[in-house]
């Protein structure tokens, strides 16, 4: 068993944020408000949750960051998905499906058996 | 009071209790106070009318933020801050005492220096006048 199957939780923030990269850079309040609205409000991540989860991504060369004026004097930070991320998110999302299939079939269970 | 001064003095409140809470605070917790303050603005842009009620209940109150914010550090990362941080306590008390036992000794040399030249006048007009032919 892989490390992230075990870490079902920080890997399932970490396979949502990289999905979500995957299809355009966004920046940071972009990606929690994304995260609600395609959940229908059923997966909230709070900005400290997301934050710390992005710097990781960063650290591990997943992602990389740049600066982009917006209104006013205000600059926002836009993250961007790298090829090492990519490969990483598949790992994320055979993990997940694994898992998931584990978790049904525990579910499924009417009657334990010694 | 205005609307807009009041919630930019409860905003500067709130993100310097966040600060406050941290039990370390480096550079990554210094740009992920940025960063969070950038998500509240655009927030505020979003909803011109919210009050600092409104995002406290969408971001979290100070202590929940801050406690969010280590839960999501791995604990490897985790340890090594905490004991980078008790190491900067440990070496900011050992400096201070230094500092103090040093101001202590000094000022005893001090009293010591005046008391002798109290007790014998003669020796301290010789000091005196050793130094100004030095």
């Amino acid at each position: 068993m892989s490390r992230n199957r075990s870490k079902f939780k920080t890997g399932s923030v970490e396979m949502v944020i990289l999905f979500l990269l995957s299809k355009e850079d966004l920046y940071g309040y972009q990606l929690t408000n994304l995260i609600k609205k395609l959940s229908n409000g059923k997966f909230v991540l709070p900005e400290s949750t997301l934050y710390p989860t992005l710097y990781k991504l960063l650290e591990k060369e997943y992602i990389s960051d740049y600066e982009q004026s917006s209104t006013g004097r205000r600059t926002r930070t836009y993250y961007h998905l790298e090829e090492l991320g990519f490969q990483y998110l598949n790992e994320l999302i055979e993990d997940y499906t694994e898992i998931t299939k584990g978790i049904h079939s525990i579910l499924s269970v009417e009657k334990l058996e010694d | 009071m205005n609307k807009t001064t009041s919630l930019k003095k409860s905003l500067y409140n709130y993100f310097n209790q966040i600060k406050s809470l941290f039990p370390f605070y480096s550079k990554k917790e210094k740009r992920f106070l940025k960063d969070f303050k950038e998500s509240v603005l655009d927030y505020i842009e979003d909803n011109p009318n919210a009050s600092i009620d409104d995002i406290i209940l969408d971001f979290g109150d100070a202590p929940d933020i801050v406690y969010n914010y280590i839960s999501s550090l791995s604990p490897e990362k985790l340890q090594e801050k905490l004991s980078l941080s008790s190491y900067i306590k440990r070496a900011i008390i050992v400096v201070m005492i230094f500092i103090f036992s040093t101001l202590i000794a000094y000022n005893i040399y001090l009293y010591d220096q005046n008391i002798s030249s109290f007790s014998c006048p003669k020796c301290s007009k010789q000091n005196q006048l050793i130094h100004f032919n030095d």
